[in-house]
Formats: structure tokens, sequence, C-alpha cells
């Protein structure tokens, strides 16, 4: 097959951002859940239920939308469970994660055993008018489907709530110094309830990317570790969300590009190529870390700690 | 002295107690589980219980599942005092294996005791570079290693593969990815005629000598301070990197020792699939264990008991894998819903378990 | 003390269970007890599921006379010696492990019970071990007639096979789809990519994406279950060729044909001579003839002369006019790997890590 260079960095770009999406989706939630100092590394779990709900919703009423609200709400309620072990009975928070993860794949491969199979309406592509004709940007970012779209939208949105707006402010408070927050009037237990289950949601509909935009079906364990590569790149956008989108595209890059290389014949081991994603993401985390050493540190500073309010 | 003996045995016997009766809870929430699909929870128990513990074999079988979750587990607790979180022993579980491997392969002799004792320290030796690489990028430029291990993990994986399938796949037999078969010499001796083996020995003696070590000696005290108070033990000039580029080392060494003993006593060669997440089951047995060691020997006894269970619960009760899944991961939420009560009614201060987590996160840029 | 009151009402109540129930477990003896172990899920429509029919199959073909059980999502590990041992203590005597993985297990699970029979399904078993015997079809048979059918379909001459491990059955497949494919269009090309799982179908659908993109027009794979890549294909107009479950219904437009496994009549053969005592070890291939795999029905764009051609060389393939695997037959680099005249043994078969010219990838390992 011979095509020509640029075709076919075109099609491993085009491929990164489909890949990285429902990563995307996963780590930007993750992002407003830390940012109020709870830590949710459940996500594995949540966006298996997520990506079980909208097939399941999606196969009963044959539509797709409903199916993607339906993933959300499903994510929503498990990051309200999440929360309410975290918060009201103060649980260890990666305990709570782990179990979530074990118990999510064991609930979305119980009731996803008679959805195996079956074939549902999917979320169709389509080209953005005037963007897709661009050259190189067009088919890269504006060929693919609305929930690609909408992480354009939804980076710089998210981005702008945490740092420019009084609900992003009082979110960040929360994360940073709740007492202080609570003796300036804001409901801290309040406020970790809606970021948790918020960003549970967006868990969720990551997992209903997975299974309703790519994979076009339920099969159990379909999100084969990504839940847990979104956790990670949490930390490696230091809570940043245009950072997370650098961070999902350089790993969904590495996953289209191994695939890619390996359809135009390139003779290395899959194994060694399929390394790639990992050792790129540790390179270039290492090498961010390493020029920002002297930068002041991210990190919500009550993150997974149990807010005890002062009696 | 002896009201404070009391004291402590009535904690441990509250703590116990209060764990019964989250997983007592847990039991009964999945029950309700079970009635909704339409079975009968009695029945599924027995099956589980039967499967885990109902007679001698079952219970060897489950002490053969808990034996690399314990050394896991073990791994986790190691770095977890000197505040490094290690999510990396599922990778450290397959470069002990590799390290093994290497060995029982390519060292020639004629007796157990001179390969055995290589191939474990060749486990070593993988294991604890496999954790010095994300040690050291934390303490040098401040990468999370949280991040770093989690990845190294899937790296691992791959390694393995790559080797099976390449350059030390089996040359007299390729129809499976495989390494050649080991010598005999090279197999962990079992007891008492049942698969389990003396990994198990492994994994109690190291719990007993951190157990012993961990209060009573100077290395343990600095280790104690530096894992609950990193600031501190800077101030006190206690060499707080190279205390916790060590312990990464030890904690990987560990972790590694689990996939020596898969490879040496029950797989006799390298293979994919070594581990079905015992990495991960060992954290998890390290955290509801809350790092110390005695526990997480009898926890991961327990975990291995449900992992040994599930497949008899196929068996009898005709349940698919996943009830076993929703039934673990109740018995963990309600085990970590209650920790605080049972902390509450056991001691005053109940902030100490919860602060070990995010203090790992903190310290890094 | 009302937690110790309940651990003891509890605790008690397990013992008491348990005694009832070992007390049940005596009694049946003249069923034979099948035990069935699958890798994946049952339902996955594709290779475990395939499993899962044949066990059904088995059941309701010998009423009274076998009681089934499988067990499934066993990893190819020590796991799986747990499992069999547990078969065993339930007085299970013939089991079936259907995933080549589990073969070094079961070799040490049968020198411990000499008196349960194994049927592995692939690997090749020594001589020596008497209780052991391994079956599978050729289902490169199969996969060399859907070749003929990609090869006289394919308008761009490319071909993407979409691998999970490039194990030794999977190159078998992937050979005999390339001789079978460059039997009637010797220009054509086949091109590999692998996933390095059995079953990660957003990476599978991303392959199947990657390799449309680079401009192939049929797909086919070898994988636990075929639905993303019919699906992804058919997504984007690309024909396919299935594998393990028969999708013709959900890929109207693209569905060429595929492979598919028949293992109920298999399971039953087998059940039977293990209840005549007419058992014996070996290993156990069996072709087109036999009738334990087979083609799937073929898509309505596979024009007649097409469907023809592709029976007939099924009918040669059963009659032995037509032997896939026969000499004279070279490498991709040229080197002679079955010599003229020569028929493929069971060892070359089973041990294949060469690809035949017209394969492009990633595979080649030597």
């Amino acid at each position: 097959m011979n095509i020509e260079l640029s075709e076919f960095l075109i099609a491993v770009a085009a491929g990164m951002v489909r890949s990285a999406t429902p990563v995307l989706y996963a780590t930007l939630g993750e992002i407003i859940t830390e940012r109020s100092g709870i830590l949710n590394v459940g996500l594995e779990g949540i966006m298996l239920v997520g990506a079980f709900t909208g097939v399941a919703i999606t196969y009963q009423t044959h539509s797709v939308g409903l199916g993607l609200v339906a993933a959300m709400i499903a994510g929503l309620l498990l990051g309200l469970f999440h929360a309410l072990l975290a918060i009201y009975f103060q649980a260890n928070q990666v305990g709570v994660g782990i179990a979530m993860t074990i118990f999510g794949t064991g609930l979305s491969a119980y009731l996803g055993m008679d959805y195996v199979g079956k074939q549902i309406n999917t979320l169709g592509t389509f080209k953005l008018p005037l963007l897709s004709d661009i050259p190189v940007i067009g088919p890269i970012f504006f060929s693919h489907d609305i929930l690609v779209y909408a992480t354009f939208i939804l980076v710089p949105l998210i981005a702008f709530i945490i740092n420019r707006t009084r609900l992003g402010l009082t979110l960040r408070a929360v994360g940073e110094e709740p007492r202080s927050a609570a003796a300036a009037g804001i409901n801290v237990e309040l406020t970790r309830y809606i970021a948790t289950a918020c960003g549970a949601a967006l868990a969720g509909l990551g997992g209903a990317y997975l299974s309703l935009a790519y994979a076009q079906g339920w099969s159990e364990n379909i999100t084969a570790g990504r839940g847990w590569i979104a956790v990670g790149l949490v930390l490696f956008a230091s809570w940043n969300p245009f950072r997370a989108l650098i961070g999902a595209y350089l790993f969904g890059g590495a996953i289209s590009l191994q695939l890619r290389l390996q359809a135009a014949g390139l003779d290395v081991s899959p194994y060694l190529l399929g390394m790639l994603p990992y050792v790129l993401v540790i390179l270039v985390l290492s090498i961010s870390t390493a020029r920002r050493k002297n930068a002041p540190s991210s990190v919500p500073t009550a993150l997974g700690l149990p807010y005890i309010p002062q009696v | 002295m002896v009201s404070g003996h009391w004291q402590k045995l009535r904690r441990a016997a509250l703590y116990t107690l209060g764990s019964l009766t989250a997983v007592l809870i847990a039991f009964l929430i999945t029950a309700v589980f079970l009635l909704l699909v339409g079975r009968n929870p009695i029945e599924v128990y027995i099956g589980i219980y039967q499967g885990a513990f109902g007679d001698s074999f079952s219970f060897s079988e489950t002490l053969v599942a808990a034996t690399p979750i314990m050394l896991c587990g073990l791994g986790v607790a190691i770095a977890q005092w000197l505040g490094m979180m290690n999510v990396g022993v599922e990778g450290q579980l397959y470069l002990g294996a590799i390290g093994a491997t290497y060995v029982a392969l390519n060292c020639h002799f004629t007796h157990s005791w001179q390969l055995l004792p290589l191939m474990l320290v060749g486990a070593a030796i993988c294991g604890g570079f496999w954790s010095f690489i994300p040690a050291i990028l934390r303490v040098t430029i401040g990468v999370s290693e949280v991040i770093t291990t989690l990845l190294m993990n899937y790296i691992a994986l791959l390694l393995v593969e790559f080797l099976i399938h390449g350059p030390w796949e089996d040359p007299n037999n390729v129809s499976w990815p495989q390494t050649a078969a080991f010598p005999a010499i090279a197999e962990l001796p079992h007891l008492f005629a049942t698969r389990v083996h003396l990994g198990i020995v492994f994994g109690i003696g190291i719990a007993l000598l951190f157990a012993f070590l961990l209060p009573t000696t100077k290395i343990g005290f600095i280790s104690r301070v530096i894992g609950s108070n990193p600031d501190a033990a800077e101030y006190a000039h206690y060499k707080v990197k190279r205390y916790q580029v060590w312990a990464m080392i030890i904690s990987g060494a560990v972790a590694a020792l689990a996939g020596f003993s898969q490879v040496s006593a029950i797989e006799g060669r390298l293979r994919s699939g070594l581990s079905p997440g015992y990495g991960y089951t060992g954290f998890l047995a390290c955290w509801l264990a809350r790092h110390n060691p005695i526990a997480i020997v009898i926890v991961s006894i327990l975990i291995g008991g449900l992992l040994s269970g599930a497949d008899s619960l196929q068996l009898s009760a005709k349940l698919p894998f996943a009830t076993v899944n929703i039934l673990q991961g109740m018995i963990f939420f309600c085990l970590l819903a209650t920790e605080q009560y049972i902390n509450k009614l056991t001691s005053k201060s109940n902030i100490e378990s919860n602060t070990e987590s995010p203090k790992v996160l903190r310290s890094e840029a | 003390m009302k937690g110790l009151k309940i651990a003891i009402v509890v605790l008690g109540f397990l013992f008491l269970g348990t005694n009832v129930l070992s007390g049940s477990a005596a009694g049946q003896k003249s069923v034979l007890k099948v035990g069935f172990i699958t890798v994946g899920p049952v339902n996955d429509w594709g290779y475990n599921y395939a499993h899962e029919q044949g066990r059904k199959y088995l059941q309701s073909a010998l009423p009274g006379q076998v009681e089934t059980t499988i067990v499934e999502k066993i990893p190819e590990s020590a796991e799986v010696e747990r499992v069999m041992e547990k078969m065993i203590a339930n007085g299970v005597r013939l089991i079936f492990p259907t995933s080549y993985g589990y073969f070094e297990p079961t070799l040490r699970v049968a020198h411990r019970h000499p008196n349960v029979v194994f049927e592995c399904c692939g690997r090749v078993v020594p001589d020596n071990i008497k209780n052991i015997a391994t079956y599978t079809p050729k289902i490169y048979e199969p996969m060399y007639v859907t070749g003929i059918v990609a090869g006289r379909m394919t308008k761009k001459n490319n071909i993407g096979f979409i691998i999970g491990h490039p194990v030794p059955l999977i190159i078998q497949d992937i050979n005999a789809f390339t001789l079978g494919l460059r039997s009637v269009n010797p220009n054509a090309k086949v091109h590999v990519v692998c996933t390095n799982s059995w079953s990660d179908p957003p990476t599978e659908a991303e392959a199947a994406k990657g390799l449309i993109e680079s401009g192939v027009d049929v797909l086919t794979m070898h994988l636990d279950s075929p639905i993303t890549v019919v699906d992804t294909a058919e997504k984007y107009g690309v024909m396919t060729v299935g594998y393990h479950a028969d999708l013709k219904q959900r890929a109207p437009k693209g569905w060429l044909t595929g492979e598919m496994w028949n293992w109920g009549p298999l399971y039953v053969a087998i059940t039977k001579s293990v209840l005549k005592h007419t058992w014996k070890p070996g290993n156990y291939r069996y072709g087109m003839k036999d009738g334990y795999c087979k083609l799937s029905s073929f898509g309505s764009i596979v024009p007649a002369k097409v469907q023809l051609e592709a029976l007939k060389a099924v009918s040669n393939l059963q009659d032995r006019s037509l032997v896939v695997f026969k000499g004279p037959l070279t490498d991709r680099d040229g080197k002679e790997r079955i010599a003229k005249g020569k028929i493929a043994d069971l060892q070359t078969l089973e041990t294949m890590n060469w690809l035949v010219p017209g394969v492009e990838g990633v595979l080649d390992k030597h």
C-alpha cells in the first residue's frame, strides 16, 4: 500500500483524537473531582458501568442520546456513592476507588451478559461544515463525532470555570483549605458531593464513548485499563485541563501510531511497539517535571483527606 | 503494662469483630442482589465457603492463591511505610519472573540449593531495578511515582510478551509462546504434598521480620519518622531520599519474589498470563490491612479464599464469575465504610490512617 | 458484643451448611460428569461462545448420560489447575480445557489424576501420556476458502488481518488465508495488525480504521470475538470475512463469508467414546470432511460464480484433492519450508512461525 507520508500522518493524528477522547473525558472528570479534594481512583469501574449503561439504554430506546445521558447518570450515581463513602463515612479514598473498580467490573459484566453482541445504533460521525475543509486540521480534528467536538469546548470551559469563576474559586478553596472555605460560608461537603458526581458523570460518558462510538457495542472489560491511565494522566496534567488534553493526545497518538505502523508493515515486534504509549508518557512527564522543578506545586492541598468540621 | 496489653487485645478484638460485621453487611447487601436475580444467597455463600475453606484441599488452594497476593501486599506496604506509593507491584512481579527465568535457563548447576538462591537473587535484582526507576525519578526530579509505577506495569507485561514471543521462545516447542521448561532443580519445594509452596513461607517470614524490625530498630524508627512526617525527617538530617529509594527497591524485590515463586513452584517456565492481577489485589490487601504486615498475611488469605471460592461458585451454583466481583466490591466497600467507626471505638485519633495516601500525592511537584 | 454473637451464629451456620452440602454430593454415579473451562466469557459471540454452544449441544444430545458444567474466565495460568482439581473433586471425569494456553497446567493435573480423561483443544500431546488427547478442526481449511472469496472480491488487492497475538495457530490461519487469496489473485496482499490482546474492542476498532485508511477493502480477523471488526468494517463500507459466528445479518452490505466451528457433534463423539470405554489418547485433527468446521453463509454481495468456486474448493478439500499446506511452499524470504510434494505434518503445522509471500506486517520473528 503506497500512501503518502502526509496522508499517513493525518490518519495517525485523526486516530489520536479518537483514541484520546474516552480517556480525556475521564481525566477531565477526575480533575474536577480532585480539585475539590476528593480522590477517585475508581474511574475504571465507573467507565465500565457507563459503557454498559450506554449500550443497554441505547438498545432499549434506540436512542444514542438517551444512552449517553443514562451513562452520565450511572456515572453520577456511582460518583455520589464514592462521595458518600469518602465524605460521610470518611473511608479511605484509595481503597474505595479500588473497590469501585472491582465492583464496577462485576456489575457491568453481570448485567451486561445479555447485551454482548447486541446490535445498537451508534454515535454517527459528521464533518463540521467549513472547519473540516481546512487542510490538515480539518481531517484531523473536524471529521469525528459530537463527543469529540464537545471536548474542544469542554477543555477550555472547565479551565475557565476552575480558574476564572466564582464556582471555580469555591471548588479550589474546598480542595485547598476546606476549613477556611467553611469559615467563609462555603458548604464544603455539598461542594465535594457535586464535584465528585460531576467528575464521575464525565467518566461514565468516557466509558459510553468506548461502547457507543468506538467499539459499537458492549463487551466485558471494554475499558482494558483506560480508567487507570486517566488517573495517571491527572497527575501528568497537574490538575490542568489543557495539559490533560496534551497528555491524552500523547497517549492516544502513540496507540494510533503503533497500530498504523503495523498496518504499514513495519518489521518490529508488536509488543515493543505496544510499549510506546507508556514509555512516551513517562518520558514527557519526566522532562516536563524536570523543567518545572521550581514551580509551585499545583496539587490540591486537601486531596484525599477526610474533612472533619471543627467543633 | 498489663493494662496496656489488655488495651491492645481489646482493640484487636474490637477491630476483628467490627470487620466481621462489615463483611456480614456486605453479604446481606449482596444477598438482596442475588435474590433479585433469582438465586438463593445461602446456597451461593455456602458454595464460596466450601470452595475456600471447606476441606484441606480447598484450604491449600486458598493458600496457593494467597501467596502472590501476600508478597505483593507486603511490597506495597514497605514502600508505603516511607511515604512512597508503589502501584507497580504487578510489574515488579513480572520482572521477578523474568529475572528468575533468566537464571533458571542460563545457569547450569547440579543442585537446587545452588540454583534456587541465585534465581531468588536474580528475581530480586530485576524487581528492585523496576521499582528503582520510579524511585529515582521521584527523588531527583519529582515525578510522581504513582503514575510511573502504574505505567511501568503495562511495560512489564509487554516485555514478558516480547521475550516469550521472541528471544526467549522455547526452541524445542514453539507451538505456544513460552520459554523452555525449567530444569527440575529449579522447582521451589512444595509443602505437605499440596500445591502450597515455599513462597508462603517467604511471605510470612517477611511479614514477621518487618513486624519485628519496624518497632524495635533504629532503621525502623527513622522509617516511621519519614513515613509520617518527611519534612521533620529532613529537618532531623535523615537521608530521606536515600531511605525512600531503598524502600522502593526492597518493595520491588519483595513483589518480585511473588513472580519468582509463581514461575518456579507453579508454572515451571515463563508464560504470559502469569498473574491475573495479583499485584493489584495485593495493593488492595495492603490498604485493607492498613499497611500492617501481619494483617496483610491474614487479609491475603481471606482474599485468596474469595478468589478460590469463586470457581467453586461457578461449578456448584453455576453463577458467573462477575458475581464474585460484585461480592468482593461490596465487602471492601463495607469494610472501608466501617473503618472510621471502628477506629473511633478503638482509639481517640481517627485521622492517622487516612492521612497516608495523600501525603504521597502532595509531596511531588 | 452484638458483633460477636452475630459472628458466632454466622460461623455456626456456615459449618452446618458445609455438612449438608457435602452430604448431598455423593449419590449419583451412573452419570458421566463433563467439565468445560473457557478463558473468556461464554457470551462473547466468538471463540468461547462456540464452545458453550458445543457444551449445550452435548448436554441435550445425551440426556441422562452426561452432566456438563462450564467454568468461564479462567486465566491461562496456575488458576486453571485449581479449577481442574476442583472439578475432579466434584466428580468430573472428562475435562475439556478449551484454550491453547491451558495445556501445560493440564499436563500437571493429568499426571496427578490418571483416571480422568482430558481433551485439550489444540497443541500436541507426547505419546507416553495416556489420559490426554488433543482435538481441533483444521480451521485453516475454511480459511483457505475464505481467502479465495476475498481474492475474488477485493478491488484494491489489499486485505487487512487483525489478530490478537502471533501464535502458530494464527500464523497457520494467516498463511492458509493468504494461499487461498493468492491462488486466485496473485497480486493481493495481506496486512497484519496485532492488538496484543484477544479482546480489546476499542483497539480493534482503531486497528480496523487504520487499515481501512491505509487502503484495504476487505478485513478479517482472528480474535476472541469478530463483532467489533465486522461492525467497524460495515460502518466504513468495507467488506469482511468473519470468524466464529455467522454475522451475515449484522453486516448486510459488506459480509462475504467466514469460518465457523461446529463443536457440538465432536463433543458428542468424544463423550460417547469415553462412555463406551473406546476412548484413546492421541492428537486428532479434523478436516472439512468431518464437519466440525465449516463456512458460514455467503453474503448477498458475493456473486454466484464466486460462491461456486468456493464450494468447489470445499469439496476439493473434503476429498483431499486439495491440501492447503502442501509443498513446495516457501516463506516470504524465499526459504523453502515444505518440500515439493510433501504435506505438512502435525509438528510443522503446530509450530508454524514463518509467513508465506504476500503477508505484510510485524509478525516476522526469525
